[in-house]
C-alpha cells in the first residue's frame, strides 16, 4: 500500500522480479475491501497514507491476523521508531531504502510465518501507501 | 509766623501756619528764609515728597508737610521718638546710615519702611546728605525720600517668581542645560547631583569627562551639526553617574534666540532613558530570538518537505533498478521486464525533475519591479532605517558618496534588502572583532558602465572567499547562511556582480556593481 503511484509501481516490479505474486492498493481502505486479505503472506505498507496511515493498518492487521508480518516504509524518518513497536512488525524501511534488503526481509518474514505453520501460499501483498 | 505767611500772601504757607505744627519747622524755615531765600523756603515746602533736615546729632529740625501728613504725627512726637515711624526691622539700618553719614560720608542712600498714619508700612528710598563747615565737619544733614513701595513689591513678585521657576527647573527629573556664547552657562540641580560635579567642573572640556568614551565622537559630531546647521540636537549617549556607573540619556536641545531673532545659545533637556532602553533591548532581543525560532522552524519543516518530495522518486528509482537486476539475473534473463524497468526509471527521473522545478518555483524571487533608482538616496535611506540599531551597537557610519548621484534601473526593495544584509554583516563583524575605533564606510561611485557600491569594515574579516556567497555557508554561530546567497541572487538577476575583498589592515569590503544609467543614454534592460 502506497498512495504514490510511482512508488507503488516500483514495488510491484521489485517483488515480482523476486518471484512473488503482488497485489497493490493505493489506500488502506481499498485493501481492506478486497477479500484477498485472508490469503496474504506479507504486507508492505507506507506509513504516510491519508485517511488511515500505515501504523493504524498494522495495528488492525495484528488484531485479525496476528501472525501476518507487516513491513512499514516511510519518507518521514522521524516516524520510524513508532511503527516498530507493533508485535507483527517485521521492519521499518526508510525511503529511499535498499531494494535488496527489503526483498530479503520479506523472504525471512514469510519463512518465519510458514514456520509457525500457517500458510501454504506464497502470495505477498505489498500495500501501496 | 502767621503774619509772615499772610504778609507773603502765600496760601499754602498760611494753611501750614494755621496747622500749628510750625514751631520748630518754622525755626528751620526761618533760618532758610533768613538766609534771604524766600523762594527757596516756599519751594522746599512745595516739594512733593519727604524732605527733612536735622542737626548732626540727630535732632530733627524740619520735616516736610508730606511727612507729617503721611505719619499722622506731630513734629514733636517724631522728634521725641523717630523710631516709631520706622518699621522695627529697619530701625537698626537707619541708625547705621546716620552713623555713616556722621562719620565721613557725604551722601548716603538706603531703603526703609516708614509707618503710615493707618499703621501700615510702605517702602521709601532716601538720600541723605551732610552739610559741612569750613573744617569739613558735618554740622547738619538733610534728606529727601520718596515712595518706592510699588517698585519694591513688583521686585519682590519678580524675585518670588524667579525663585519658583528656579525651583521648578531644579526639581525637573532631568538635566536642564543652557549653553551660551561663553560656553556652559546653566545646569540645574539634577545635573550636579547626578554627576557629582560642580557646574564649573563640567564646562567644556570637562563635559567629556562624564561622557562614555565610545559616545564622545558621536556627541561631538551631533553638537557641531546643531551649532553650524541649526538642526535640533537629538541623540542618545551614556553619562557617568557620581558612583561611576554609566546610564543612557536622551538629549533634546534647540536654539534659543535673543532680540532680533539672533541665536544666542542652546538649551536642552537630558532625560534618563536607561531603564527604558534596557527594557527595549531585552524586548528586541526576545523578538529577534522569536523570529529566528520561527524562521528555523519553517526552514526545518521546509527541508523535511523538500526531502520527502525528492525521496519518493528516488525510492521508485531504487526499487525499479533493483527489480531490473532481478530480472536480468534470471535464466533466461527477462529482458523485456528489464527494459520495462529501465523505462520506469526514466519516468521516475522525469517525475523527480518536475518536483525540483516545482520547488524552485516556490522560492524564486518575484520578478523584480525595476524603477530608476538614485543609489545615493537609497544608501542614505537604509542607513537612516538602521540608524537606531547601529547607534545602539555603537557603530559609526561614514558615507563617501559620489556627489553626482549615480542612477541605476533596479527593484528598490530588493536592492534595499542587499544593503541591509551587507550592513548587518559588517556590524556583526565589527562587534565580533571588539576592536576600536570601529569604522563602517559606505562608498558609491560610477565606474565605466557601472554603479559601484562598497561596504567596508575593519572587523574580523573572512578566510574563504570562494564559499562566502554559497547558500548555507556561514561563519556565525547562529547564522543561517542564506543572506549573501540571496544577495547574489538579487544582484545577478539585475545583471550585476557582487564580490568580497579583504580590507587593509583587516576587515572586509563587500561590493556590488549594477548597470549605470545615464540620464542621457537610455538604460539597457
Amino acid at each position: 500500500m502506497d498512495d504514490d503511484p510511482r512508488v507503488l509501481q516500483s514495488l510491484e516490479n521489485l517483488l515480482e522480479s523476486s518471484g512473488y505474486a503482488v497485489r497493490s492498493y493505493a489506500s488502506a481502505a481499498a485493501f481492506l475491501e478486497d477479500p484477498v486479505l485472508s490469503e496474504v503472506d506479507c504486507l508492505i505498507v507506507d506509513v504516510g497514507m491519508p485517511v488511515m496511515d500505515g501504523v493504524e493498518l498494522q495495528r488492525l492487521a495484528a488484531l485479525k491476523y496476528p501472525n501476518l508480518p507487516v513491513m512499514l516504509i516511510t519518507g518521514r524518518h522521524e516516524l520510524g521508531p513508532a511503527g516498530a513497536t507493533g508485535a507483527n512488525n517485521r521492519g521499518v524501511f526508510l525511503k529511499p531504502f535498499d531494494g535488496l534488503e527489503l526483498v530479503q526481509a520479506v523472504a525471512v518474514a514469510i519463512q518465519d510465518a510458514r514456520g509457525a505453520g500457517r500458510r501454504r501460499d506464497s502470495r505477498v501483498s505489498p500495500a501501496s501507501e | 509766623m502767621l503774619m509772615l505767611a499772610e504778609s507773603l500772601g502765600c496760601e499754602s504757607l498760611q494753611t501750614w501756619a494755621r496747622s500749628g505744627v510750625y514751631r520748630s519747622t518754622g525755626a528751620a524755615l526761618s533760618n532758610i528764609i533768613e538766609r534771604g531765600s524766600d523762594e527757596t523756603g516756599l519751594s522746599i515746602q512745595a516739594l512733593p515728597g519727604f524732605v527733612l533736615s536735622a542737626s548732626i546729632e540727630g535732632g530733627l529740625e524740619y520735616l516736610s508737610p508730606d511727612i507729617l501728613r503721611y505719619t499722622g504725627k506731630l513734629l514733636q512726637d517724631i522728634q521725641s521718638d523717630w523710631s516709631a515711624c520706622v518699621h522695627p526691622d529697619d530701625v537698626e539700618r537707619c541708625r547705621n546710615l546716620w552713623e555713616q553719614l556722621r562719620a565721613s560720608a557725604e551722601s548716603i542712600d538706603g531703603e526703609v519702611r516708614l509707618r503710615r498714619h493707618d499703621g501700615s508700612y510702605r517702602w521709601f528710598r532716601g538720600v541723605l546728605r551732610s552739610i559741612r563747615d569750613g573744617a569739613d565737619r558735618a554740622i547738619r544733614c538733610c534728606a529727601v525720600a520718596w515712595d518706592v513701595e510699588d517698585r519694591v513689591r513688583a521686585q519682590q513678585a519678580l524675585e518670588s517668581q524667579a525663585q519658583r521657576l528656579r525651583l521648578i527647573v531644579d526639581t525637573i527629573p532631568g538635566s536642564v542645560w543652557h549653553v551660551g556664547a561663553e560656553g556652559l552657562e546653566f545646569l540645574n540641580r539634577f545635573t550636579t547631583e547626578y554627576t557629582g560635579k560642580r557646574p564649573d567642573e563640567l564646562i567644556d572640556p570637562g563635559w567629556q569627562g562624564v561622557l562614555h568614551p565610545d559616545d564622545i565622537e558621536h556627541f561631538r559630531n551631533s553638537w557641531l551639526q546643531t551649532v553650524h546647521q541649526g538642526t535640533p540636537l537629538s541623540i542618545e549617549f551614556r553619562l557617568r553617574r557620581h558612583d561611576g556607573v554609566f546610564r543612557w540619556f536622551r538629549t533634546q536641545g534647540t536654539e534659543i534666540r535673543g532680540e532680533g531673532g539672533r541665536v544666542t545659545g542652546w538649551v536642552g533637556v537630558d532625560i534618563d532613558i536607561d531603564d527604558a532602553r534596557k527594557l527595549q533591548d531585552a524586548l528586541r532581543e526576545y523578538q529577534r530570538k522569536l523570529a529566528r525560532a520561527a524562521q528555523l522552524a519553517t526552514l526545518g519543516e521546509l527541508s523535511a518537505s523538500i526531502a520527502h518530495e525528492i525521496n519518493q522518486p528516488l525510492t521508485a528509482i531504487g526499487a525499479n533498478a533493483q527489480a531490473c537486476q532481478g530480472w536480468l539475473s534470471k535464466s533466461p534473463a527477462a529482458v523485456d521486464k528489464a527494459r520495462a524497468s529501465m523505462a520506469s526509471i526514466i519516468q521516475d527521473v522525469n517525475g523527480a525533475a518536475v518536483v525540483v522545478k516545482r520547488i524552485r518555483a516556490l522560492f524564486k524571487e518575484s520578478a523584480p519591479m525595476k524603477t530608476l533608482l538614485n543609489v545615493n538616496g537609497l544608501i542614505e535611506e537604509v542607513v537612516a532605517f538602521m540608524h537606531h540599531e547601529l547607534e545602539r551597537r555603537s557603530i559609526p557610519v561614514e558615507l563617501q558618496l559620489q556627489s553626482e548621484p549615480p542612477l541605476t534601473l533596479a527593484d528598490r526593495v530588493q536592492i534595499q534588502q542587499v544593503l541591509v544584509n551587507l550592513l548587518q554583516n559588517a556590524a556583526d563583524a565589527l562587534e565580533r572583532s571588539g576592536e576600536a575605533p570601529r569604522t563602517l564606510l559606505i562608498r558609491s561611485r560610477a565606474e565605466a558602465a557601472d554603479v559601484v557600491v562598497e561596504v567596508c569594515d575593519n572587523g574580523v574579516g573572512f578566510d574563504d572567499a570562494e564559499r562566502l556567497f554559497d547558500a548555507f555557508f556561514t561563519t556565525k554561530e547562529e547564522g543561517l547562511g542564506m543572506g549573501l546567497a540571496i544577495c547574489r541572487s538579487i544582484i545577478e538577476t539585475h545583471a550585476g556582480t557582487i564580490w568580497a575583498a579583504h580590507n587593509e589592515p583587516h576587515g572586509a569590503i563587500f561590493g556590488f556593481a549594477l548597470p549605470l544609467v545615464s540620464p542621457m543614454r537610455p538604460a539597457a534592460c
